[in-house]
């Protein structure tokens, strides 16, 4: 969920992740930190008006990763449509 | 907000869902539809009325629009206050400033056909501005979405004002097309933006409302 929502825009910071996924902090920190291990997401620290922020972009590799879980998704879902209850 | 392929749409369309900008913008043109029912508008009325009645009508209008703009960037700041912010694409930019475009076409386009009609000592039998308003708001539908349904029916009741207007209601004259279009553009407006206000807030949880979830 937090991937698809980074692949939709440039970046989000930590606050409308948060109130996308409905997360805890601590929560969505622990999900930021592996995503950004697997270097799917780059986190960057700022200052907006003053007050720190964190905001968080997608990598390349992070959109293939969302492009191809939502192409997988698809086959599944084309697959299922072509299986034929069993007749008893 | 369970649906992931929703979470990306919010993601993607969260400066536009941000509706109580739009409430504000619709706030400023009920402004401007109240100097067009007391203030002068044809070349006529603003001779008989004297320039110090239009410059303190027009100035009103602006001081309302100022106030309706600065209101906007207020509220954009509570916006990313409580639901945080989100950083465009490129290429949604550029798409927003197309479709901002288009909606600025969408209303001065026909205005400056009614205008030149009227100019030549005619007037058209449609309400022009209506239809492509209407139609722009379909442009929009596409743009945000095809789930906001509600720009469907705000669209159609462009169509349906428009309609009207070829039998006559309101009276067929620039002045009354004029004011028809500005209303309804308010109330597209405040309408939608109030829509996608609820719909946003829906999505994305306040922090004074937030329950701990396990993920």
């Amino acid at each position: 969920m937090i991937l698809t929502a980074l692949a939709s825009c440039a970046s989000a910071d930590f606050v409308f992740l948060q109130r996308v996924t409905r997360l805890t902090n601590g929560n969505l920190s622990a999900h930021l930190t592996k995503l950004s291990e697997a270097r799917l997401v780059e986190i960057e620290k700022r200052f907006v008006d003053r007050k720190p922020n964190t905001h968080v972009l997608i990598t390349a590799k992070g959109r293939s990763a969302v492009t191809e879980h939502w192409r997988r998704l698809e086959q599944l879902r084309i697959g299922a449509r072509r299986l034929k209850p069993a007749s008893s | 907000m369970t649906d992931t392929r929703q979470v990306g749409q919010i993601a993607g369309r969260y400066l536009d869902l941000q509706g109580l900008r739009q409430v504000a913008v619709g706030i400023g043109l009920l402004f401007l539809f109240a100097y067009e029912m007391v203030g002068p508008l044809t070349s006529a009325e603003i001779r008989a009325a004297g320039s110090g009645r239009v410059l303190l009508g027009l100035g009103a209008v602006v001081v309302g629009f100022a106030i309706a703009v600065a209101a906007a960037a207020r509220i954009s700041a509570w916006y990313r206050r409580n639901y945080g912010s989100v950083e465009r694409t490129v290429r949604q930019r550029r798409l927003g400033m197309l479709i901002a475009g288009a909606g600025v076409l969408a209303f001065l386009v026909p205005f400056n056909i009614e205008t030149t009609t009227m100019n030549s000592g005619h007037t058209l039998p449609v309400n022009l501005m209506d239809f492509t308003l209407a139609l722009w708001i379909v442009g929009y539908w596409f743009y945000i979405g095809r789930s906001f349904r509600h720009y469907l029916v705000i669209a159609g009741i462009g169509f349906i004002l428009g309609i009207a207007s070829i039998a006559g209601i309101p009276p067929s004259t620039f002045v009354w097309h004029l004011r028809e279009a500005t209303l309804y553009a308010a109330f597209a407006s405040i309408v939608g933006g109030l829509i996608d206000h609820r719909i946003l807030t829906n999505a994305l949880l306040r922090v004074d409302t937030r329950v701990g979830v396990g993920s």
